[in-house]
């Protein structure tokens, strides 16, 4: 008996060896940065959240929740990541909702997100996943969810976020043993990405070189991308969002923060728009596309953006945050005058637009 | 449901844990339903295939036999009434019915993979023609391609031929034939294996081993390394080269190949460790694929250590039926009147090497790139056997030992370079960038290149390169230890407990910290 029970002890003790190894290899090589902080964050009962904006670059950063927050009575934390997929959103509004009472969804909706065509399971997907806490229900669920191409390695450690050098092992040790890391403090963190400093609730406030922005290039690579329609990706996990929100009575409204104004006709934005307002009109979603905004009311011209794709500076994130803070209260209140705000056009906007997109 | 996938794991874990809580005659029915599960998460529809497969052998095995039984039965009765000649007449037709079963066996199944893997092929061929007249061209066809057709196509075929050949009694019970065909560890990228060999073991049923367990895992960790730190790093810069060849020439075209090399040994012999191992997992014992291949002193040795399922098949299915039939035996007799009797004796061999292997280029895909690399192999191998004779001879007058270590190590080098240089047709587009890349490859060289920080600068840094060639230091090493009768997993399983688990521990730590950070791309093999 002792004999057929030993070589089974020995397996326990090996797998809860390999943990252990695991373990080890993600504290000294998995880098932490900006996500696993804004995930402790929100994971933080007391902060008291009631209102996520949920998006990728663009919407961090160029949304200040404190604005909104200013004309509503919320308390609202922007969980805007870069390269957050909308099955990344479905995930982290999950994870709000398990330590805050959610009561409003702003989802930031940009095109790049739902035109390209994604499969699901590629490799750097689990990006989110892996920062989220084994404590957390939304890992599991995520892992319940996504066995068939969810990879071993990401699966159980946070392989995509490894760096394997002495300096790293170095830093790592340093920061992981630090208080600011045990206290989740996003000031005392580095974000290269956001080109500017952590002012808040999800916000950095980027900083501008002053000149016209690059990357025009950039832009043009995907300027027929709305040929492609949207992808049956962002079809499944936005009606899952929506759904999810319907369930826990969320309010789900969705906005695209303006973008480069000289870009807009090489993006073909209006098609866009086009295709997005009957998507969400069919839904019963409202969609407040700012691309559309009224330049006296939300005056903007190239150089208000770090580059051309469209990430916006601090200063005009702060002036576009709060003509969406009065937007949205407006609408709350049922008072939104829509030809105050915005074009009834693109046609509009671009003989307004005209000659003055890359002039100050 | 790929290899790398959590799923898999937890696949293997309740496959196994059901497996082994069953009774053992039932064991083989979990088998069928782990397989058919296994292949429905790729595709539902498409399982129908297999389905195809099995009762086309199904039926005509039970023919086969049945021809077989009535045959045996009815000479047996009439044994003392027959002439000698009226049995030679009779077994002559019952030969005849017989062949006529297995050759509407073989068309049915390799009907089936022609059409599936080959009408479009056959179309634009077609269509170039047609375009050329100024004709319209036809459309192509838009299916999909089963998953591991060429596999199990193959595995059902072997089936029927050795049923044929009275090498077994067919199966008669379909579900267990259907095991055979689908069983999902080589579904997707064998080995192709063969009946007499899996089925005892199907059906015997197994007793719980953990050694079973834990050594079909220290082979799927072994294969996983070997695909995640090797295959898909050499794999960025196979794709680099080959997909945007106009860019470079000369030495990148080397470094482009030779990780292809890398990659797709890396990759094909790491799929199969984790074939191998899931079926160890169960007790199933499968037939290994390789063995040490860039050992080989020639390409005929080449191909009996890579893939070796497949070279086995070949030879068992088409090299001998064909080289022994009649046909061949009446060439070999013209050859030797005509062309001298050494030349003539081998011509048949040498036409049935090219018929092999333009077989073995087609069976990798419906493309003209594929069809010269099976025809190039075929070729080296058809030509080094006619001029053996005059080899042997130069190396007598040379006063070289043919056996010597320092020419076997040159006929290694040289296996090695003809190995490569067909690679050229396997991973490029088409027969013209292989030929172009191969020409650039030799007068593209430029002194500039060889500044290797410039040259290898392509997806990796230089560490990627160290990681590499590390890897390649450590296959190198345990491929010796193989090669010289070592057994390396029985010998380490006689190490101490610490030392084994150090070497465990250090496979996960070396995927974890080494892997290429990057999507495992699917195994290559898996697309055929």
């Amino acid at each position: 008996m002792k004999e057929k029970i030993i070589p089974w002890i020995r397996n326990i003790i090996f797998m809860a060896g390999l943990v252990v190894v695991v373990f080890v290899c993600d504290f000294l090589f998995a880098q932490q940065g900006y996500i696993r902080y804004i995930l402790q964050d929100v994971n933080n009962e007391q902060n008291n959240y009631d209102g996520i904006i949920l998006g990728a670059s663009h919407a961090r950063s160029a949304i200040n929740p404190q604005k909104i927050d200013n004309y509503d009575d919320t308390n609202t934390l922007s969980l805007a990541i870069p390269n957050e997929t909308l099955k990344d959103s479905v995930y982290v509004l999950e994870e709000a909702c398990n330590s805050q009472n959610i009561k409003r969804v702003i989802l930031d909706v940009d095109y790049q997100y739902w035109f390209i065509k994604t499969t699901e399971g590629y490799y750097n997907e689990a990006f989110i996943y892996n920062q989220m806490s084994w404590e957390s229900p939304t890992k599991w669920e995520y892992l319940f969810n996504n066995l068939g191409n969810l990879d071993i390695r990401n699966a159980f450690s946070q392989i995509i976020s490894y760096d394997v050098t002495p300096e790293t092992v170095v830093n790592n040790v340093k920061q992981k043993t630090s208080q600011d890391y045990r206290d989740g403090n996003i000031y005392s963190l580095t974000v290269g990405d956001a080109n500017g400093p952590y002012v808040g609730k999800g916000f950095f406030s980027r900083e501008l070189s002053g000149g016209l922005p690059g990357g025009l290039e950039y832009v043009e690579h995907f300027s027929d991308l709305v040929d492609d329609g949207i992808s049956d990706y962002a079809y499944k996990y936005f009606e899952k969002l929506k759904e999810y929100c319907d369930s826990k009575g969320i309010e789900l409204i969705c906005v695209t923060s303006p973008i480069t104004p000289s870009t807009l006709k090489i993006q073909s934005m209006d098609r866009v728009h086009d295709i997005f307002k009957e998507y969400f009109d069919s839904k019963g979603v409202t969609y407040l596309d700012f691309n559309m905004a009224r330049l006296d009311v939300l005056p903007r011209t190239d150089y208000d953006y770090g580059d051309m794709e469209g990430h916006m500076g601090g200063e005009p994130a702060e002036r576009y945050s709060d003509v969406l803070g009065q937007v949205l209260k407006k609408y709350e209140d049922k008072e939104l005058d829509m030809n105050q705000y915005f074009y009834s056009t693109f046609d509009e906007l671009y003989k307004e637009l005209d000659g003055t997109t890359s002039g100050k | 449901m790929s290899f790398s996938t959590v799923a898999y794991f937890l696949f293997l874990i309740i496959g196994i844990v059901v497996y082994y809580v069953i009774p053992r005659k039932y064991q083989w029915i979990w088998l069928l339903i782990m397989s058919y599960g296994y292949y429905f998460t790729f595709d539902v529809k498409t399982s129908l295939f297999m389905v195809y497969a099995t009762v086309t052998i199904y039926v005509c095995g039970l023919v086969l036999d049945n021809i077989r039984v009535k045959s045996d039965t009815y000479l047996k009765n009439n044994k003392e009434t027959l002439t000698k000649e009226e049995k030679k007449k009779y077994k002559e037709s019952v030969k005849r019915k017989k062949r006529l079963v297995l050759t509407a066996g073989v068309i049915l199944d390799f009907g089936m993979l022609a059409v599936m893997k080959y009408t479009n092929f056959a179309i634009e061929n077609l269509n170039s023609i047609i375009t050329r007249l100024g004709g319209e061209p036809i459309a192509l066809v838009k299916w999909v391609l089963p998953i591991g057709i060429s596999f199990f196509t193959f595995q059902a075929v072997s089936y029927i031929v050795d049923v044929y050949q009275g090498k077994y009694e067919a199966q008669k019970n379909p579900f267990k034939l259907g095991l055979f065909v689908s069983f999902f560890p080589q579904i997707m990228q064998g080995p192709i294996g063969r009946y007499d060999k899996l089925m005892p073991q199907f059906l015997e049923g197994r007793k719980f081993n953990l050694i079973n367990v834990q050594f079909g895992l220290q082979r799927i960790g072994w294969g996983l390394a070997k695909k995640m730190i090797l295959a898909d790093r050499a794999a960025v810069v196979v794709m680099e080269v080959f997909q945007h060849y106009e860019m470079y020439s000369g030495l990148h075209y080397i470094l482009g190949v030779l990780m292809y090399t890398i990659q797709l040994y890396m990759d094909f012999s790491g799929g199969i460790d984790i074939v191998i191992g899931s079926a160890e997992m169960f007790g199933i014992t499968m037939d290994e694929n390789f063995r040490q291949p860039f050992f080989s002193k020639s390409i005929g040795e080449f191909w009996r250590r890579w893939h070796i399922s497949l070279g086995a098949w070949m030879k068992d299915y088409i090299f001998y039926p064909m080289s022994l039939s009649k046909a061949m035996n009446k060439f070999g007799k013209w050859g030797k009147k005509h062309i001298g009797n050494t030349v003539g004796k081998t011509l048949p061999i040498c036409f049935a090497n090219m018929v092999i292997f333009f077989i073995v280029g087609i069976w990798h895909g419906p493309a003209w790139k594929f069809i010269i690399y099976g025809i190039y192999n075929g070729f080296i191998i058809a030509v080094s056997n006619l001029l053996e004779p005059v080899y042997k001879k130069g190396l007598e007058k040379c006063h070289i030992n043919g056996d010597g270590k320092a020419w076997t190590a040159f006929k290694v080098f040289r296996t090695f370079v003809l190995v490569v240089i067909g690679f050229y047709f396997d991973m490029s587009n088409s027969v013209s960038q292989a030929l172009c890349m191969i020409k650039w490859s030799i007068i593209g060289i430029r002194p500039t290149q060889f500044n290797l920080r410039d040259t290898l600068a392509i997806g990796l840094d230089v560490k990627d390169y160290v990681i590499i060639l590390m890897g390649c230091i450590v296959i190198l090493i345990v491929s010796i230890m193989k090669e010289k009768g070592i057994k390396v997993r029985e010998a380490l399983a006689k190490k101490p407990l610490p030392v084994r688990w150090l070497v465990y521990y250090g496979i996960v730590v070396l995927i974890l910290l080494f892997s290429y950070p990057g999507a495992t791309q699917g195994f290559l093999y898996a697309n055929f």
